[in-house]
């Protein structure tokens, strides 16, 4: 079984699958309630990424430090919730309340994206005094902690990011479930008329499914960041991709399937490539005498074949795909 | 040719022209039918795809059955100066290395022969019109049936991935991130693509006019105002954004030719989603949704405005700190944002807002069906 990746990769591809979870959860609460599809979303969660270069840059230049796995994810995740919050009521409420259409309102997410994207391409090089309009990042990955475990060696980062979108999980799950705030948010999604008839202040749980959403959005850019090759603002154009994918694999307009889309799409890009590529490099090729190819760079056209999948065979995602008529089948297979 | 006129150029005309042409061929889709194409620069990369990786090898292949004696000498002598080992004209014409070195050779040839010129041309014209309808079609058929949000995101992420991932990173099909030399056709290119450029956007924008006020064109709007209630009337809601998609992309895909023609070395991601599909956006936002003169006023004041900034900025900020100076070259962006969501929320029907479809006169119909 040579064909199988190693441990390292394998933990690559978890932590890569949880931050796309993360971020894909985030764009389906803001599409939920707002009906929004948020072009920027992946940018927000760029601003995690940036922050956690200034702390590298700043504070903890002198080495790995297991310090910034908590002050990191927390800076993002007010960061980059207030800025939702911000993008929320400052542009996106006034636009929608003048009767912008759907169309209207994602192109002015387009616009957001490319204004934030230049923001903090500014920002990073003039606080870093690279005086150069070039969007040089920093290539973080060395400040990250190396364990050495099970005969492998690790970035700390690789199991910090599924703890951290497990507890942030459990976190939302039990906001959502026990408080009254979580209760009149999930009355909110299913309708927002009745909610506002009880009561229910809709404009409120707006802006903070928004704070959520960029702060959820914060945390996996900040700690996804230390796995990029070279932090850049630039990046979020092709994640955008991934977590878009992520979304419309979970059905779009379900938060929790929204988790499981991202994480499939992880999944799909980092070990399904790798598993891929080993199989045809080290098995078909040889054995057939094709000319091998690397298949490492084009992982994400895996998202966009099971978005294109999806689409055709189950437009409502996974979520609308009837489990437990399948789950019948096998039982009464057996 | 070289054009200068206060702070305008020839390439800057040119860039004017393509952009008339993207818009109004957007203007087909957002403004008439409603489908939010957020994947232009796939359909523009289409039509430089057609002149660079397509129509070098095309040229090259020309080259060689008409003039065998001359590139087979051409192929010798690249393979003892580079040290590579090209088989023939084609193969060479078509790698990074030596694609930089043959091109000019074979614009020679066609420059010789204007009969070939002519046939290469007219083949690339349909090339880019095929590659454009098919990557419409492909791009477009999963969520044709689906609400917009579906086909907005399925055109992004084709577009991102199938140029920033697919053309980047793949060398033999477009020389990779550099990209091939495209064909030119005419010694002086940038003449020929301000001619092709300023023909093809008056026919388009003939076109346009002529398909808004169409039967067609009620159905579009119809589909944008209305689908279900113009599945009911028995319009195919599916098969006109379909059709609407496969055009326009053609026409967007024109607009790739005549850019790639004034820049035959324009590099792969020239072609990203801030400047082919994102500033397309924005003029016909400015302009005005479904009215084509709307489309022409937005990129003509968005263009000069653009001019104005990328040119004056960086002169105001040259006496300050290196900091405002840097800030110079990322503000025209960030001004375009900006004035995209200004006019969104202060003007949404753009500065020419919509006019009813023209019908023929009553008098004139009841005439003739007598």
């Amino acid at each position: 079984m040579g064909f199988l990746p190693n441990g390292t990769f394998v933990m690559a591809s978890i932590a890569y699958a949880s931050a796309l979870g993360l971020l894909s959860m985030g764009l389906s609460l803001t599409f939920v309630t707002t009906r929004i599809a948020n072009f920027a979303h992946a940018t927000i969660g760029m601003i995690g990424a940036f922050v956690l270069t200034l702390l590298v840059d700043r504070v903890y230049y002198t080495g790995p430090s297991y310090q910034i796995f908590i002050t990191a994810p927390v800076l993002s995740f007010l960061l980059a919730g207030a800025f939702a919050v911000f993008m929320y009521i400052v542009i996106m409420k006034p636009l929608a309340d003048r009767g912008n259409g759907v169309t209207e309102l994602m192109i002015a997410t387009f616009a957001v994206d490319i204004i934030l994207i230049n923001i903090l391409s500014y920002l990073l090089n003039a606080i870093r005094g690279v005086h150069i309009p070039k969007l040089i990042g920093l290539n973080v990955s060395s400040w990250d902690a190396r364990i050495h475990c099970c005969g492998v060696i690790l970035q700390a980062s690789y199991i910090v990011l599924p703890i951290a979108a497990i507890l942030l999980t459990l976190a939302f799950h039990f906001f959502l479930t026990k408080t009254k705030f979580g209760v009149a948010m999930r009355a909110t999604i299913e309708n927002p008329d009745l909610a506002e008839v009880m009561g229910v202040n809709t404009n409120m749980v707006y802006t903070v499914s928004w704070f959520i959403s960029g702060g959820l959005a914060g945390v996996a850019g900040s700690l996804l960041a230390f796995s990029l090759k070279d932090t850049s603002p630039n990046d979020s154009a092709l994640i955008i991709v991934s977590v878009f994918a992520g979304s419309i694999v979970g059905g779009l307009s379900h938060v929790y399937w929204g988790l499981i889309g991202g994480f499939i799409v992880g999944l799909m890009e980092k070990l399904g490539t790798g598993l891929l590529d080993n199989f045809y490099n080290q098995l078909l090729a040889p054995a057939l005498g094709w000319t091998s190819f690397s298949m490492i760079n084009y992982e994400k056209l895996m998202s966009l074949g099971l978005v294109v999948v999806i689409l055709l065979f189950a437009p409502e995602g996974l979520a609308g795909v009837d489990w437990g008529k399948y789950l019948r089948k096998i039982k009464r297979r057996w | 040719m070289n054009i200068e006129f206060w702070i305008f150029s020839d390439t800057w005309l040119i860039l004017v022209l393509s952009y008339f042409i993207v818009t109004l061929s957007l203007n087909l889709e957002a403004g008439y039918t409603g489908i939010p194409n957020f994947g232009k620069a796939l359909f523009v990369f289409m039509g430089a795809w057609a002149a660079q990786g397509i129509g070098i090898r095309l040229a090259a292949l020309f080259m060689q059955h008409y003039d065998p004696k001359d590139s087979s000498l051409l192929v010798e002598r690249l393979n003892s100066m580079l040290g590579q080992n090209y088989h023939s004209l084609v193969e060479a014409a078509g790698s990074t290395e030596a694609n930089r070195i043959v091109a000019p050779h074979i614009y020679d040839f066609l420059f010789a022969h204007p009969a070939l010129d002519i046939t290469l041309f007219i083949v690339i014209l349909l090339v880019t019109l095929g590659l454009a309808a098919a990557m419409g079609l492909i791009a477009s058929y999963a969520a044709l049936r689906l609400r917009e949000e579906y086909l907005a995101i399925l055109l992004l992420s084709f577009s991102e991935l199938v140029v920033m991932v697919i053309f980047n990173q793949t060398d033999s099909l477009n020389g990779g991130p550099k990209g091939l030399w495209a064909v030119e056709f005419y010694p002086d290119n940038r003449l020929f693509a301000l001619i092709l450029g300023a023909v093809i956007s008056l026919l388009v924008f003939i076109y346009a006019e002529r398909l808004g006020n169409s039967p067609m064109g009620r159905t579009m709007r119809a589909v944008r105002d209305d689908e279900v209630a113009a599945g009911v009337f028995g319009r195919d809601v599916a098969m006109t954004r379909l059709k609407v998609i496969m055009i326009s992309s053609m026409i967007a895909a024109l607009a790739g030719l005549v850019y790639i023609e004034a820049k035959p070395s324009a590099q792969t991601l020239t072609f990203n989603r801030v400047i082919w599909t994102f500033f397309p956006w924005a003029f016909l936002i400015l302009g005005g949704m479904a009215n084509n003169k709307g489309a022409i006023v937005g990129v003509l004041v968005f263009m000069v405005l653009k001019r104005f900034v990328e040119f004056y900025v960086p002169q105001m900020a040259a006496g300050h700190s290196a900091a405002i100076q840097m800030l110079a070259a990322y503000l025209s962006n960030i001004i375009v944002g900006l004035l995209i969501l200004l006019v969104l929320y202060f003007r949404p029907q753009g500065v020419l807002p919509e006019k009813p479809s023209k019908t023929m006169d009553l008098d004139v119909v009841l005439e003739e069906t007598k």
